[in-house]
């Protein structure tokens, strides 16, 4: 089987093949393309380009039951069971045999699933309910669907970030019977140990593109980690050496739903690097600073200011912040362009309002400042904000909130989906308010850029920082290492 | 291309298309379709008292579409609109038989205390989600029955009018009508008055511009700054204010009392203006007068051409599918367009 599918923006000219009787591991970053490898397999998504062979026939599946039909079948990360049903009649729902009235044959099928529980060695209660089934159980009975429709090849997409870790073993065993049995299982992990415990042949992704293949006993979680994030090199950029100034963000002992006891702090003229893979906190830590989601414990400073209680709006008065997703927190796309530059100027800024009417000339003054200040090309200020290229949308978004000139920048994710170009253009942007004496906080998901920018590099795993590096002295495979849960210094 | 271009070559579509079919729907059923389609119009529009009545009902509808326009632009829910308006219309009677003050104090007065009932019924549908987070989609609906049914009581009891064959109170003093000038309804000068204020504080004020973004995209606002549940309540007050308004209006210068049915279908006909103008201001005033038209007109078509006036209920309901029809095409061919040049330009600048 074969999948050469160059879509550009999430995969570009990948090719795997998978071996019946094998785990093969996909491993890689938040991003890296490996969901959309396995939905193009498994028929939901189609590829612009490219092919997959099948049993030595080329196929294309319209959707996940052509795709089941045919002998593929995926486990998804979130579990999809009726809960007040029994596990056979999970299994069998949408699958159920008929009797010669056409109706339901209850027995046959409750007699055919037990069958399979006893081929498969599952150790599942047929008849339980499976609302009453633990995590791992209910995890069994999807993969138990399948089987059950005798698909021959499995996915499962990141099956273990939802077990404990003795439940992790009785699913490895579970798939060693399987690859026994002459079954393929693709096997989707961030998780290197994991990897290397049960997959025969692992291939790395990095952004889209095939970063490499190896068989496990040529790779090690260094190895994995270095071809995962990319290149070993880091680029040595001249910056000019910024003196700290006073602590601008302090964060000491912060909990949050999400979050869990986490300390941290930038100075004037720093900028602190946030690492991690998706999920693991950074979300949370930095909603918390922002004022969107509540703390439960722990203080935060800005300024010297405490900043407990207070609402979004004062916090503003002390922060700038680019959300990760720009069109969801980011911009309101289908207003103008200018609407969008103003906000919150609008309330910090006297100058554009007369009483309690906008300014329109001033609106339209501080669109153009931020126009030509950050080289976006648009139409006019009253153009959709959404006409404009992903890149300009985001340099408006940064012209907005860096004119609000507050000592504490935020950035998330701020070059993400960005071409080439714009992404230079925002890391020399971060390089100028290091040297204006701001305090700037970067998330990203490309340690790469953490380390082109960053003065400091924290890494989130599980909610918690598990590190704090300061990058002259560490390099990709330490923040790598830390970010999949690996030793750390 | 510009939204407002869209929206009237949509629009514009939409009509053309729904008055051929009316046109071929009344020819089917042996009636002459021009004979009809002009009578519609003498109806609408022949002679001033004929404008002025369209005019009337229009105000009255206008009201009830901008109300529902403004809060759905601003992501609130307000389906309260029917029992804002009987709110309104009650409220304004009641203060219209109680006292009697010159015509220049007393008009103003009826038209504030029909906001303020309307605005407060809605505001307590608005409190109701800030405080227990009951969603307003359907407090305002809930409270419409019950508003409906008490003052259907209230005009059926206490404040019937003795001796009165149906079910209405008194009528208001003299000096809270409405009357006309030049033989055209005073309540389009209301009607413009009230737009213009609801068009600056919408379009032009600093709060207006926080309804707008948080209509649009309410994260983006909250993260902004903006006092997302703060602006939820003004939004609630002020669109329940125009129904109320409404209601003051259709007591003020058409029945001068609060009678049984008063409220017809002003209030979901208005809901149905703000769909079709997808929540424009300008176009909810546009919409809100045609329909007005079409609904006057169709009586007049009863009489001159023995076409039913239920037709112009037809006719309405087509012109609604057809524009949100048109409009989501539109959108579609549109987001098709784009995707491709996209593409193409990202498939062109792609390494190989």
């Amino acid at each position: 089987m074969k999948v050469f599918p160059p879509d550009v923006v999430a995969l570009d000219d990948v090719s795997v093949d998978l071996r019946s009787g094998e785990v093969h591991a996909i491993v890689g970053e938040n991003g890296a393309g490996k969901s959309t490898l396995m939905k193009i397999l498994y028929g939901i998504h189609q590829p612009d380009a490219g092919r997959i062979r099948h049993l030595g026939r080329e196929v294309r599946y319209s959707g996940p039951r052509d795709a089941i039909t045919a002998g593929i079948g995926m486990v998804h990360q979130e579990i999809l069971l009726v809960d007040e049903f029994t596990v056979w009649e999970n299994v069998a729902l949408g699958n159920e045999p008929v009797n010669v009235w056409g109706r339901v044959d209850r027995e046959r099928a409750r007699r055919d699933v037990a069958a399979s529980i006893e081929v498969f060695e599952l150790g599942i209660d047929g008849d339980a309910l499976a609302g009453d089934l633990t995590v791992a159980r209910r995890q069994q009975v999807e993969i138990l669907k399948l089987l059950h429709r005798r698909v021959d090849v499995l996915i499962l997409d990141e099956p273990t970030t939802v077990l404990a870790p003795g439940e992790v073993d009785e699913l490895f065993e579970e798939l060693d019977i399987l690859r026994k049995g002459g079954r393929t299982i693709v096997f989707i992990s961030h998780h290197l140990d994991e990897v290397l415990e049960i997959a025969d042949r692992i291939t790395v992704m990095r952004k889209g593109r095939l970063a490499g293949e190896v068989a496990r006993g040529e790779a090690t979680q260094e190895s994995l980690a270095r071809m995962m994030v990319g290149r070993n090199v880091v680029f040595t950029t001249e910056r000019t050496p910024v003196d700290k100034g006073e602590v601008v963000l302090s964060v000491v002992g912060v909990s949050a739903e999400g979050l869990d006891d986490a300390s941290l702090s930038v100075s004037a003229g720093e900028v602190v690097g946030v690492a991690g893979v998706t999920g693991n906190g950074q979300g949370p830590f930095v909603e918390c600073i922002v004022g969107l989601r509540p703390t439960t414990a722990g203080e935060i400073g800005i300024g010297g200011q405490d900043v407990a209680g207070v609402d979004i709006l004062d916090r503003r008065r002390l922060l700038s912040y680019v959300p990760e997703d720009r069109r969801r927190a980011g911009a309101a796309v289908t207003s103008s362009i200018a609407e969008n530059a103003i906000m919150t100027h609008h309330r910090l800024d006297p100058t554009l309002s007369t009483g309690r009417l906008l300014d329109r000339g001033r609106m339209r003054e501080l669109t153009e400042t931020i126009r030509s200040g950050f080289s976006v090309v648009m139409s006019s200020p009253d153009a959709e904000f959404g006409s404009m290229s992903g890149g300009n949308q985001q340099k408006v978004i940064l012209g907005r909130e860096l004119s609000l000139d507050t000592d504490l920048v935020l950035l998330d994710q701020p070059t993400r989906g960005m071409d080439v170009g714009s992404i230079e253009y925002v890391h020399g942007l971060v390089d100028r308010l290091r040297s204006e004496g701001r305090a700037v906080l970067m998330v990203s998901a490309d340690l790469e850029e953490l380390f082109r920018v960053s003065d400091r590099i924290v890494v989130f795993h599980r909610g918690g920082i598990v590190a704090d590096l300061v990058t002259t002295e560490t390099d990709i495979t330490e923040v790598g290492l830390a970010m999949l849960g690996g030793a750390s210094a | 291309m510009r939204r407002s271009w869209r929206q009237i070559v949509t629009g514009g579509v939409g009509l053309i298309v729904a008055v051929a079919m009316a046109g071929v729907l009344v020819g089917m059923q042996g009636y002459d379709p021009v004979e009809a389609l002009t009578a519609l119009a003498g109806g609408a529009l022949g002679g001033t008292g004929a404008i002025s009545t369209t005019l009337r009902n229009g105000s009255i509808l206008v009201l009830t579409g901008l109300g529902a326009s403004i809060a759905f632009a601003s992501g609130a829910i307000n389906l309260g609109g029917p029992g804002q308006l009987l709110f309104g219309a009650m409220s304004a009677t009641l203060v219209g038989i109680s006292v009697d003050l010159p015509a220049i104090v007393m008009i103003p007065l009826l038209l504030v205390v029909a906001a303020v009932a309307g605005a407060g019924l809605s505001g307590f549908a608005g409190w109701l989600r800030v405080r227990f987070g009951m969603t307003e989609f359907i407090s305002t609906l809930m409270l419409n029955l019950i508003v409906e049914q008490a003052l259907l009581w209230v005009v059926n009891r206490p404040l019937k009018e003795e001796g009165a064959s149906f079910p209405q109170t008194v009528p208001i003093a003299e000096t809270g009508e409405l009357g006309r000038i030049g033989g055209i309804s005073t309540a389009v000068i209301v009607m413009a008055l009230v737009f213009a204020i609801t068009y600056v504080i919408y379009q032009r004020s600093l709060v207006g511009y926080e309804w707008r973004i948080t209509g649009k995209n309410s994260l983006f606002a909250r993260i902004g700054g903006v006092e997302v549940e703060a602006n939820f309540m003004r939004i609630m007050y002020h669109s329940g204010a125009l129904a109320g308004l409404a209601g003051g209006i259709l007591v003020m210068a058409n029945t001068h009392r609060f009678t049984q049915g008063i409220g017809a279908n002003y209030a979901w006909d208005g809901v149905m203006v703000a769909v079709v103008a997808a929540s424009g201001l300008i176009a909810t005033v546009f919409y809100g007068l045609f329909f007005a038209a079409l609904q006057t007109g169709g009586v007049g078509m009863e009489v001159v051409s023995a076409v039913p006036s239920e037709l112009t209920q037809v006719l309405q309901a087509t012109i609604v599918m057809l524009v949100v029809a048109a409009r989501e095409v539109f959108v579609i061919v549109l987001r098709r367009r784009d995707a491709r040049s996209q593409l193409r330009a990202t498939l062109d600048g792609a390494p190989t």
